[in-house]
Order: structure tokens, then sequence, then C-alpha cells
């Protein structure tokens, strides 16, 4: 990976797109890379590092391994995810055994999280500590854990043993949600802690393979579940299901079972609508509705989803082989905007 | 092909050759006569084979890996030092290269390859390897190349016992004995080999090591021959080899992964001197192999791992006709059962036949014609073909061609990994065209080879609807390169001096999006050079590699160079050999795959005695 070779990348249709944020707020950016969208691309899992592209918000600014670039130092293999914690962005390396701790508008490395980390995933912050889950060893049942974070000295103060495979994380309050998607085997539950304690205080079953996790506007936690699709070697299906958790309670309110066929590989919650998608669609529906949605409102091959002041981005990850994209789309009429190249295997998008 | 039209061919040729038997002279010297060698010598017109000497064997003894990247065409993708390490030959992909151990394909069944750092490298008498397709010949997966590895088994007298003990930086130690003893009745052999490391080098340039790189392998070899009588003779051959190697860290990531593997190789052969001319060899071989994978080299109870288990028989049919014509047909049958824990357990039966002519037909022309069917339960299998003519335009100039059809069948791992396997796959299938052209002068001769590879229905593992990886008959790959080898030979007085060199040029492209292929150097050149005097000998190799890319990455090209002393103590009475070894002396930062540093200058001390 030769970094130093990178270029400043300048779109040079960027001024076709007459934006109406332009001239928004006087204030000065934070950074390089404040006022626009950060691609957390993954990398080759054999020997590679995750990089990450930064789009600014115009689109007249775009620039390849912004991290790599601004420390010389790469982010290590798999870039998982990035947690964000006011001015700190936690770059989680999941091959890489570590996270790199970042200022997320400058991208200057603060610190490094290492030792005691074992297949990290995800992040989530609560009670002014950070929570990370790790798998442990992929055919380890008994190794996984949450890694407490002390955020002062950005160390590993504890760890909190839970079931196989912790995948997704988020806050509600002082308490986390954690799905358990399963390691290589495949969970249905899902992990509450108390972030003042650090100890579980309740396991909810759900749906199998339960992956990503949202609040909605009532307190209550989403959570889609894959299920499992009918393949030659796993001949009976199990439909993908979307469940409610109460947020006081911590009893499931109620599950909505997909149609056969439909397995969400992901899900993102943005002002009052859920946005699911499979690996070739976008499905919208109402936070509050108690059917699936059955249309499809945008077609296109998808790695990644995120919404964000009324625009839908998609990554594409391609063949796997060469650099992915990211596709911006306009939420209300579902119409291209946009498209990047970005970098190997675009998982993540994120906002600065 | 129709078996019946494939029969009646069979028996034409076997009648015409009664016919001509009578009257010609030629006899099979049975007592020095190896099938497998025959094989790649007398039916493989048209195709070029580098012969890899002892002493390069001695020099590189570390792994097999090492000795043929120094002194073949063939590039190594080798995961760090000591690790993981699959071929490239001609452009073509790791699977596309077949190693061929007495005659016996031993590709991994799980994964088409073979790993060359999980391979004996010093238990044969003979290696050799023969560029081009050689499907037809020698199985599945003899597209880019194939390497063979021979035991000789002889009866004459002779008795020996060979000690050859190194050791170098990292704590790098290999032992071999090897002991032989035959009669114009029997023969013995038998050898112990173990290597091991701590492999623990500094990455240049950078602060970290090469953490969790040790490794320590064994390997014991048992060659027993016995002749019965003037027409019959036994011979056994076995090989057994283990390896515990832990995979080392990137330069972007710590590793505590741990790797076994077992492969044990055996096979009994029986030569039946029906004439002659006529010659029947019957072997039975059964090949195991087994890997664990550890994720977590602290903690051995939890693993993945893989078998397979495979049976062979083979019945080898060869007829020296005339001197002019030689005839060889095989009739084979293997089944195949593998198990592991990606994968139900399954088998897999294969027949074979094999039908191939050598012709001289004119004092400077000759040619070889060779015909393959296999019939098997999963899938149809293509019908072969091989065709190589030379022509000797003078002494010193030979001209050759050969076309090919080769394929390679899906894997197990192809067929039936959960999730993603697909049972519905076809082999994949390979046309080639190769020109050769050898200049052969007193001291120096000179082999400049041309290729042409067509690839189709390669498979590919690539992402599914339901999120899985799974493969399919995809890519289509047109390769297209020349190979020049030379060589120079030279005595004068007590002064012998020897130069080798090959170069290659390779343009591997993707059909469709006419992208270069990954993990193909466009130029890679190595060259050797050997001086002996009296009781010395001093050597120097060197091997060029050209920008390899690795998807969205490029490894940079590289140069790296080893050179050797060895002093032979004349004055003792087994006149054993020391040498020092000095590897990469330039101390060049080099990788052969992406991010896993090769290291720098380091050292080696040898010894060789022969009692």
């Amino acid at each position: 990976m030769n970094f130093k070779q990178t270029v400043f990348l300048v779109a040079i249709s960027g001024f076709l797109v007459t934006s109406c944020n332009n001239e928004n707020e006087p204030t000065l950016p934070k950074g390089e890379y404040d006022k626009g969208i950060l691609i957390a691309n993954e990398g080759a899992f054999s020997g590679g590092t995750g990089t990450i592209n930064f789009i600014s918000n115009d689109y007249t600014t775009t620039e390849e391994k912004i991290y790599n670039k601004v420390n010389n130092e790469n982010i290590g293999t798999i870039l998982q995810s990035i947690g964000f914690n006011n001015d700190d962005a936690y770059l989680i390396a999941n091959i890489g055994n570590k996270i790199a701790v970042a200022n997320r508008f400058t991208m200057k490395k603060i610190t490094e999280i290492s030792g005691d980390l074992n297949n990290p995933r995800y992040m989530a912050f609560a009670n002014g500590k950070g929570f990370v889950t790790n798998w442990g060893e992929g055919s380890d049942t008994t190794d996984d854990f949450i890694a407490v974070i002390d955020l002062t000295t950005n160390t590993i103060s504890s760890k909190i043993t839970v079931s196989e495979g912790p995948e997704h994380i988020i806050a509600s309050g002082n308490f986390l949600y954690v799905s358990h998607k399963g390691g290589w085997g495949s969970g249905n539950t899902i992990t509450v802690i108390n972030a003042s304690t650090n100890t579980i205080v309740k396991t909810v079953s759900v749906g199998d393979i339960p992956d990503e996790l949202a609040l909605d506007n009532r307190g209550n936690i989403l959570v889609s579940c894959e299920g499992k699709a009918e393949t030659s070697w796993n001949p009976t299906e199990v439909l993908g299901s979307l469940v409610k958790i109460n947020g006081v309670t911590n009893e499931v309110i109620s599950t909505i079972n997909f149609a056969s066929g439909f397995h969400p590989n992901s899900m993102v919650l943005n002002a009052g609508n859920i946005y699911l998608s499979t690996s070739s669609s976008v499905y919208k529906m109402d936070e509050n509705a108690t059917a699936v949605p059955t249309s499809k409102i945008i077609t296109t091959p998808v790695y990644g989803i995120s919404v964000n002041e009324d625009k839908i981005y998609v990554t594409d990850a391609k063949d796997y082989q060469t650099n992915g994209s990211l596709k911006i789309f306009d939420a209300t009429t579902n119409l291209e905007l946009k498209e990047f190249t970005v970098g190997l295997i675009p998982g993540k998008i994120y906002f600065n | 092909m129709n078996v019946k039209r494939f029969l009646i061919f069979f028996i034409i040729i076997a009648i015409a050759s009664n016919s001509y038997s009578q009257r010609d002279s030629v006899v099979v010297n049975l007592d020095a006569f190896s099938l497998s060698i025959s094989k790649v010598k007398n039916f493989s017109k048209g195709y070029s084979t580098i012969l890899i000497s002892d002493n390069l064997v001695t020099r590189n003894i570390r792994s097999l890996t090492d000795i043929l990247k120094f002194n073949s065409f063939i590039y190594f993708k080798e995961n760090g030092l000591g690790m993981v390490s699959s071929p490239s030959f001609r452009g073509t992909s790791a699977s596309h290269t077949a190693v061929v151990w007495n005659g016996i394909n031993i590709n991994s069944q799980l994964n088409g390859q073979v790993d060359f750092n999980a391979i004996s490298a010093n238990s044969y008498n003979n290696i050799a390897v023969r560029s081009g397709g050689g499907s037809v010949l020698f199985g599945s997966g003899a597209i880019g190349g194939s390497i063979h590895l021979d035991n000789l088994i002889t009866f004459s007298k002779q008795e020996r016992h060979k000690v050859l003990a190194n050791y170098g930086s990292f704590n790098t130690k290999h032992i071999s004995y090897d002991y032989l003893n035959s009669n114009v009745k029997s023969f013995v052999n038998i050898g112990i080999t173990t290597n091991s490391s701590d492999n623990d080098f500094k990455y240049l340039n950078s602060s970290l090591i090469n953490e969790n790189g040790s490794y320590y392998n064994y390997n014991f070899d048992v060659n027993y021959g016995y002749k019965i009588n003037e027409k019959h003779q036994l011979k056994l051959y076995s090989s057994s080899f283990f390896a515990d190697r832990n995979l080392s860290r990137t330069l972007n990531a710590p590793s505590n992964d741990g790797y076994e593997d077992i492969n044990s190789k055996n096979l009994v052969e029986w030569n039946f001197s029906i004439s002659p001319k006529e010659l029947i060899t019957s072997r039975v071989s059964y090949i195991f192999e087994k890997f664990k994978f550890f994720d977590n080299n602290k903690n051995k109870s939890n693993f993945s791992d893989g078998m397979t288990k495979r049976k062979i028989a083979q019945i080898d049919y060869n007829n020296s006709i005339s001197r002019k014509l030689k005839l060889n047909s095989i009739l084979g049958f293997e089944s195949v059962s593998a198990s592991g824990s990606s994968f139900a357990s399954n088998t897999r039966n294969i027949l074979s036949g094999v039908l191939s002519l050598n012709h001289q037909l004119t004092k400077k022309m000759s040619y070889g014609i060779q015909f393959r069917k296999d019939f098997q339960n999963d899938f149809e299998s293509p019908f072969l073909y091989s065709l190589g003519i030379e022509q000797k335009f003078s002494k010193k100039y030979t001209l050759s061609f050969n076309t090919s059809k080769n394929f390679r069948i899906p894997t197990f791992n192809d067929l039936y990994w959960q999730p993603g396997g697909n049972i519905n796959l076809k082999p994949e299938a390979s046309y080639q065209f190769e020109i050769g052209n050898t200049i052969s002068f007193k001291n120096i001769s000179f082999q400049l080879n041309g290729f042409y590879i067509k690839s189709s229905d390669l498979i590919q593992w690539i992402p599914s609807q339901s999120g899985f990886w799974s493969p399919t008959n995809t890519d289509k790959t047109k390769n297209l390169g020349i190979e020049i080898s030379a060589n120079y030979k030279k005595f004068f007085k007590n002064h012998f001096i020897e130069m080798n060199m090959n170069y290659s040029h390779t343009d591997a492209k993707d059909i469709e999006t006419n992208k270069q292929l990954i993990s193909v150097p466009k130029n890679r050149f190595n060259a050797l050079v050997n001086y002996h005097y009296t009781n010395w000998s001093l050597f120097y190799q060197m091997l060029f590699n050209d920008d390899v890319q690795f998807l969205v990455d490029t490894i940079p090209a590289f140069q790296v160079s080893n050179i050797g002393l060895e002093y032979q103590l004349s004055i003792l009475k087994n006149k054993p050999k020391i040498g020092f070894v000095i590897n990469n002396i330039y101390n060049a930062n080099y990788q052969n795959t992406l991010n896993r540093p090769m290291p720098g200058l380091n050292f080696q001390i040898t010894t060789n005695i022969n009692f």
C-alpha cells in the first residue's frame, strides 16, 4: 500500500450540482475533513488495510486514503466500522485487532487501542465509556466479549463476557443493546447491558441472525433479523424479521416477519422512516408501520446504506477485487444524484 | 468421446505393434527404468523441461519453493517465508500447476493446489519442471506446467549414507539423513528429514518483526525395490510429511493462527516385462492428506479441518514397437473421499483412459500424440488431446511445436463447501499452443518458447445473491508469453564454470474486462553462476520479479541475490563439505505477496557428509 502516491482528486463535475446546503452556516471548518461524507472501505482481507474516502458535501473535493495519508500509517486489515464520540473517531480494524483513535475532522491520530481486543466489530458510547463488541476466535463460542474502554485514557478497563457472536451495539440512556449475529454460527438474542455496572441485565430472544439495531422515536429498540435464505446447504428457509423491543421493560413488543426470500442485510432509521436493504434493492417503511414493505424504492447493488438529510447513500462493493462506488439518491424522489468511485469493499458511510 | 471408438483405436494400435515388433532390437532396460521419468522424456515431444540438479536442491533445501523460485520460470505466491506457498506458472492461477510424484498427480483434492512449503524438498532423485499443458498425461490442473518429483530404484551394487546439516539465521535448522543399499536383486532407500525455524526476522524499514512465523516439519521416506526375476520387478514408494506452522502476521494485522498438515503418499508398482519391447506396469496407490487450521494456536482444541483419501489403481502398458515407434496406454481408476468441518463427506470416482504415441518419422522429425478421456460421476469431463512435433534442422537447432487441450476438475471445496459450494460446476477448459526453439553449441545452449493459453469456464468464487461466496464457471483468460533459458558450461584445467538463466515475459489478461490478471509478474528473471576450482566452489544466484498487481494494490518489483562458498575437506576420510551462504546479500526489502515482507540479509552454514 503506497499511500505516498495518493493524489488529491478534485471532482470536475462537482459544479453541476447546485446544492441548497452550500451557504448554510458561516462557521469555520473544524478540519480538512469537516462538512463531508466519510466512507469506510474494508480493504483486502489478506494483508490489506482499510481506508477512508472523503467527499465534501458540495462534492467538489474528494480524497482517498485520508487517514493513511495524514498519519503515514495504515489503519489495519478490514476497517469494520467507525465509532464517533464528540470529535474522536474510533477506527475499528477487525483483523488488524486494533482501534486507531483519530480526530474525525483532521484524521490526525491521537492514540491506538490494541492488546486485549479480539476480532473487534462495533462500538457504542454510554456513561462516559466506550463499549466494543468482540467476536473472539471464530471457532470458539465461549471467548466473546464486550471490551469496556476508558475514554479518558483510551485503554481497555474491563471485559464483559457475552454469548457467541456479538455484532452491533447501540446505547439507549444508560443501557446498551447488543445483537448476537452469532459469529460463524447463528445467534438469535439481544443482550442488554447496564453501562454503569458493566453487567448483563437481560437476554432477549429475537429472530434468527439479529444484525442491525436502531432506536425509534418512542425509545423502542428496532432489530433487523436476517433469517436464513434457502440454499442447497440450508434447505429450510427461516424468514427474516423486524423485532421491536420496549426500551423500558426490555420485552419484545412486536415481531413482523418479512416475505419469503427477503433477508435484510442492513437497516437505517432516519426521520421516521426505516430503510432496509437486500444485496440488490432498498426498501422503505414508516417506523410505526405494522406491515412490511413490498415494493422497493431503489434497485441497485447494495453493500452498505446510510440516510442523511434527505439523501440515501448506497455503497457497491462490485466484485470485491476492484474499487467500489458510492451512489447518492434523493430520498424524496429516489433518483440517483451522483456516483463516486471509492475504495476496496466500501462498507460504511458516516457524516461529518 | 465415444468409448467404443476409443477402444477400437486402442486395439488397432496394439495389433499394429505386434507386426512391427519382430524385426527390431530395441529393448526396454528394466533395471534403470523409471516409467514416470520416461513419460516426461519420451512422451513430451515439443515440450521444454528444466531439470533441477542435485546441488541446486542441496543449496535451497529449506523448501521446494526456494528450489524452484531461483531455478525455474515459476512465480510463487509465498505468504511469508515458510508459509503457504502457491505457484503461478505462465500467468495461470495456483491450481494450474500439477505436481506429479512418481507418476501420480498429488494436487490437493480440496483446493486443487500444492503448498510448496508443505512438501519435502529433498526426497527425490530427479526433479523436473515441464512447461506447458500436460493434462493428458498428468491429469487435472496441468495447465501452466507440471513439476515432476521422482525416485529412482536401480538394481546395482551400492551402499551410501548421506548426512546434511544446516544451521542459519532465525534459528533455522535442516537435518537429514539418507541411506541407500542396493544390489542386483534388491534396493532399499530410507530418508529422514527435519526442518525448523523460529522465523522471527525483523521487517526492514519497520518496527515490526515476523511474529507468529515459526514452523517445523518432518519427512520420512522409504523406497524399496525387489527384482523377482528378469521379467518381474516390485517397487514400493512411500513418503510421509508432517508440518506444524504458525501463520505469520502481515504489516497490517497480527496473527495467532496455526496450521498443521499431514500427508502420506504410498505407491506399489509391479513391472512386468512381457517381451523385450513390451512392459506392463500395474500400480496401486494410496494418498492421504489432512489439515487442521487453528484460529488461535494457543488453544488447539478448537480447529477446522479437512481430509481426503485417494485410492488409485492403474495399468500402464508400454510398447516400444520399434526404435522409432513407442506406444503407451493407461487405464486408471481413482476413488477419492473427502470430509471436513466445512462440508459433508463425499466420494467421487474417476475412470480414465490415456493413449500416447511417439513416432520418429524421419531421422530429423518426430512427433507425439496423446488422448485422454475421464469418466466420472459428478460431471462430464472433456476429451483431451495433445500433439507435439519436433524437427531437427541441424545438430545445433531444433524447432518444436505443440498444442493441447487441458482441464481442471472442480475440487471438493468448489463443489461441496458449506456455505457456497456449487455442485453444478463443470471442469475448466484450456487450449494451448506453443513454439519452442532449442539451439545448442558445444558449451552453450538456448531454449526459447512462445506460448498462448486460452482458458474458459475458470472457476471463480464470487459473492452470490444470498450473501455467500459461491464458485461459478465465469472467467475467460488468455495468457501470452515467452520463456528464454540459457545454459553455459566450460571446463578449463582445474576450473569449471556453469551459468544458467531463465527469463519469462507473461501477459495474462481477463478476456472480458481486458484487465491484467492479479498475482502475475510481467517480467521475471533468474540467474545462477557456479564456479568450481579444486576443492572450492562458489555460487551466485539472483532473482528479479516484476511488479505484481494484487486487487487495488501493487506489490513492487524486487531483486534478491544469494551468494555461497563451499569447501571440500579432502584430507578427511569421508571428504565432508562445509559451506557458508549469505542470503539476500544486498538486504533488499521485498514481498512476494502483499504486505508480507521477506527477510533481509541472513546467513546459513551447511555441512554435507557422504560415507
